[in-house]
């Protein structure tokens, strides 16, 4: 039996090789971790808590990558299977029980795993060599020294087995598939079996549960319960699979027409070949789209919270912001003497006056500030800062009141602070500042604080001369400026730096320089998420050429007659292309419509979260993915039409 | 003629039973190559024999057992309006150690028949037996055994699996069922079909004619209670055909097998030791001893009449 196994399998050697590539990059990914993971132990270095995250990311890419690697071994075995009707019909009337069939396919499939994981164990050191370049660069700022990666029995141990357990378990329903062939198949075509009922049935059931799995979607905004998308996510695929057949013949033609007008004739014909077995489109559709569907996703997300972070820079307006050297906004009392060892007088003495002369600056805003007040009892901090130079620097989300109004006698409250004390707008608050002085002021403004991104949000607001009547520091703890307009930035910082020459260590910082370093985290981040969404793009890939490749066994005869009739190579290859490119984008266009729906629900989740987003449509990343997409189509078609224009034309009509 | 040529090196009874089959034209006049005596009588030819001396349409008075039995079998396809019955009411009994041809126009359900009596095909009515055992009565995993062990089939084509090698292939059933293979036997019976320098090649480095001795071969190598050959002999040039039939007739004169061939070539049917004629799914005409002419003029008549 083994040895039967082998021989089928070498055989159709190219054909083993091309499905174990299904499983080589999930076992890549999942043994260049653990490769890498050793490595960091070995040196004794754990590359900190980077290497736990990273760690966990790989592990999840490795497990979709594996999982689409399951849905193209499924595939291809059941492709395989059904090709292999009559041999396996002659096995049982040979004599061969069920059992032995099944486990036959399952042998096959065990050995493909196998292959496959072997070949990702390589694959890993290329992985894990990439991973440590990763996690030295300064973004991720953990140290692993250029040494021997550390290739563990575990390591190997592990790569196998989930190689095999991925091949295995993929291969279990062709398997059980394989065991139902009559052995009256040998020497008779069985008559189909009467599908429709079923099919009825399927589509029912699969366009439930993919209702079911898009309608999460809603109601997760609604509640606000992110998991509920996971499931959601999954169901859609089971549904959307279940789906396939109708759903994808329908879509395919959507597809194929532009592709048959570019093609003519030869696209006619591979718009046919892509819909003439609709389960089998379906089935390479569902392993396409979870690439797709994963970058639309990831693109979704980033594009979002990127969108968020632009929009809420939009309302800062400072163009420089210099703060001593040494934080002073800690909470800190700034009572005792002042004297130069306070770092905070780094901006005090003359500097505000001599920056408001630069004619270069058409704004200039010292916020000074601090900590130990008392407000009605409630320990706090306070800043003071004019309220109309602060307007010129950010837009303060007013709710009640006016912030031009905070004023001598006026205080400024937060939202949350106001709701939380039940203050409005004219109630009197006592302020007591560490000196010991306290006034009574009027709340003359109330606004909403944005928790995370903008700059610079005041909390208790007052004018500059009740606190210096309280007895405040006066010396700003930060100083916002605006450049003049027509002013170039780097003349208006040229200026401040002269001023700031021969005096005590400022930090000047670019207005948007927190933005910028925000947005670039998250560009990078994404930018590793998106080479694992591509990678797992990539093994989905690899299901198109293989369905390919089995299918155009199948049509020898066909291909022969075409040519016969006078098509000639080129034309065979362009029919061979267009059926790539339709049963490409499918998926493709399913993975989209997905990701960007599971994308909205989660931005849509998130908006008040931690990480608040604003929900954006990358459109040129999508149509990117699309165009790719078609590209990848093409590239996925190109062993195939080697080997269906190489077809020789007596012989292949002659066969059989 | 071969029947006459290679009996003469065998066992004596043998060369008593080839003088009844005048008609049978199988193997190369010239003795070429694989027509190779077999080398000693089958252990069973006396079954064959006994069998031989009864009239072909087995009365049961006799102490004979069927190979293979059919009781009132039918066989339709398809439902409603478009019900194709490919057997009505079929009674057929096999006796062992004998060579049947059943003939037919196209579509009169010799083929069907075949395959009900192999237990590939389940039957609507009646009953088949193999051997003394009710088909029916037994599992899925009960009638492989029993194909397995009893049972050899030839097909028209797809016989062998590309995959393996002749000798592989030869071996695969024993292979499937754990067994050791007799090798005395086995080697008797390549010797027999010609292909023991043969035994490396993969099946697609084999002429037709050799694929399909190799099929009738690995057919015989389990020593099965019957051979089925489904039209092996369809996809083949006269001479092959002629040569593959010999093959059979001669593991039925000199290793004692039972052989039911299904064919469409009058000539075939003639080195049968018994002709079924079957026409629109019913037994027509059951005689012994067939001739070719006969056999044509008969099925010609069964497919003109309706």
């Amino acid at each position: 039996m083994i040895r039967f196994a082998v021989t089928g399998l070498l055989a159709h050697w190219w054909r083993t090789a091309l499905t174990s590539l299904a499983a080589v990059v999930g076992v890549g990914i999942v043994s260049g971790t653990l490769i890498i993971g050793d490595t960091a132990d070995r040196l004794g270095t754990t590359g900190g808590d980077d290497v736990g995250v990273l760690r966990q990311v790989m592990f999840l890419a490795g497990a979709v990558a594996l999982l689409v690697g399951s849905f193209i071994v499924n595939l291809t075995v059941s492709v395989t299977v059904a090709q292999r009707t009559r041999e396996l019909a002659l096995l049982r009337c040979l004599g061969a029980d069920r059992a032995q069939l099944r486990r036959l396919v399952l042998l096959e499939s065990l050995m493909i795993g196998a292959v496959g994981a072997a070949a990702g164990l390589a694959l890993g050191f290329g992985v894990a060599a990439a991973l440590r370049a990763l996690v030295n660069t300064d973004w991720l700022s953990g140290e692993l020294p250029g040494q021997a990666l550390v290739l563990t029995p575990r390591t190997v141990a592990l790569a196998l087995l989930v190689g095999c357990v991925t091949a295995v378990l993929s291969a279990l329903a062709p398997a059980a598939r394989a065991g139902r062939v009559p052995p009256v198949a040998a020497v008779r075509d069985l008559a189909p079996p009467d599908a429709r009922r079923r099919r009825a049935t399927r589509t029912a059931a699969g366009a439930l549960v993919t209702a079911a799995g898009l309608a999460t979607v809603p109601l997760a905004v609604a509640s606000a319960h992110g998991p509920l998308l996971i499931p959601g996510a999954a169901a859609t695929l089971v549904g959307l699979r279940l789906l396939g057949p109708v759903a994808a013949g329908r879509l395919a033609r959507v597809v194929g027409w532009p592709v048959e007008r570019l093609l003519r004739q030869p696209g006619q014909l591979g718009r046919r070949n892509a819909v003439r077995n609709p389960e089998r489109t379906a089935a390479t559709a569902s392993a396409v789209l979870v690439g797709p569907a994963l970058i639309s996703l990831i693109a979704v997300l980033g594009a979002s919270t990127r969108a968020y972070i632009v929009d809420q820079y939009g309302r800062y307006h400072a163009d420089f912001e210099l703060t001593a050297d040494a934080p002073a906004m800690s909470g800190q009392p700034a009572s005792g003497k002042p004297g130069a060892a306070d770092p905070s007088h780094a901006l005090g003495g003359d500097l505000v006056a001599r920056l408001a002369a630069l004619p270069e600056l058409a704004t200039v805003a010292p916020v000074a500030g601090t900590g130990d007040v008392q407000v009605d009892g409630v320990r706090t901090g306070v800043e003071a800062v004019e309220p109309a130079a602060l307007a010129r620097i950010v837009d303060v989300d007013v709710v009640a009141g006016r912030l031009a109004d905070v004023t001598a006698g006026g205080i400024g409250v937060t939202e949350e602070a106001a709701t939380a004390h039940g203050w409005t707008v004219g109630s009197p608050l006592r302020v007591w500042l560490a000196s010991g002085r306290s006034r009574t002021l009027t709340v003359r403004a109330v606004y909403a604080v944005d928790p995370t991104y903008v700059p610079y949000q005041p909390g208790y607001l007052l004018a500059p001369a009740d606190y210096t009547a309280l007895g405040g520091d006066p010396a700003p703890l930060r100083v916002f400026l605006r450049a003049a307009p027509g002013v170039p930035l780097a003349a208006a910082r040229a200026a401040v730096d002269r001023v700031l020459a021969g005096r005590p260590p400022v930090r000047v910082e670019a207005g948007h320089a927190e933005a910028e370093r925000d947005l670039d985290m998250i560009g990078r981040a994404m930018r590793v998420y998106l080479v694992l969404a591509g990678l797992a793009a990539l093994v989905g890939l690899s299901g198109v050429v293989n369905v390919l490749v089995l299918a155009i066994a199948e049509r020898r005869r066909e291909l022969g007659l075409l040519r016969a009739v006078g098509m000639d190579r080129r034309q065979v290859r362009s029919m061979v292309r267009a059926e790539a490119v339709i049963m490409t984008m499918v998926g493709v266009a399913l993975g989209i419509g997905l990701g960007v729906a599971f994308g909205w629900g989660g931005v849509k989740v998130l908006a008040h979260s931690s990480s608040p987003t604003l929900f954006t449509l990358p459109v040129g990343t999508l149509a990117a993915v699309a165009g790719l997409a078609a590209v990848a189509g093409v590239a996925a078609a190109v062993l195939p039409a080697r080997l269906a224009s190489r077809c020789n034309v007596p012989r292949s009509i002659a066969a059989e | 003629m071969l029947g006459r040529s290679t009996r003469r090196l065998v066992h004596p009874r043998n060369i008593k039973i080839g003088g009844k089959w005048p008609n049978c034209g199988g193997g190369p006049e010239d003795g070429q190559g694989w027509v190779r005596a077999l080398p000693g009588p089958a252990t069973d030819v006396s079954a064959g024999g006994a069998a031989d001396d009864q009239h072909v349409t087995g009365s049961l008075g006799m102490a004979i057992v069927a190979a293979a039995r059919a009781v009132g079998i039918s066989k339709r396809y398809g439902t409603g309006a478009a019900t194709v019955t490919a057997l009505e009411a079929v009674t057929v009994e096999f006796v062992a150690g004998q060579f049947t041809a059943v003939v037919g126009p196209s579509g009169s359900g010799k083929s069907t028949l075949l395959h009900c009596l192999a237990g590939l095909d389940t039957v609507d009515e009646g009953v088949v037996y193999l051997g003394a055992v009710d088909l029916a009565t037994l599992s899925d995993r009960e009638l492989t055994r029993l194909r397995r062990d009893r049972v050899g089939f030839v097909f028209q084509s797809f016989s062998l699996l590309p995959t393996l090698t002749a000798g592989e292939n030869l071996l695969l059933p024993q292979r499937l069922a754990g067994r050791v293979p007799d090798r005395d036997w086995v080697d008797r019976v390549v010797g027999a079909v010609g292909l023991a320098d043969r035994l490396g090649h993969r099946p697609n480095e084999l002429s037709g004619g050799q694929q399909q001795r190799l099929a009738a071969a690995r057919a015989l190598a389990g020593r099965p209670a019957v051979v089925f050959a489904d039209e092996p002999t369809g996809n083949l040039d006269s001479r092959s055909g002629a040569e593959l039939i010999g093959f059979l007739r001669r593991s039925v004169d000199e290793l004692g097998q039972t052989v039911v061939l299904v064919t469409h070539d009058p000539t075939a049917a003639a080195c049968a030791d018994r002709a079924l004629v079957l026409a629109d799914g019913r037994v027509v005409d059951d005689i012994a001893a067939p001739t070719a002419e006969w056999v044509a003029d008969r099925v010609r008549r069964a497919g003109v009449a309706p």
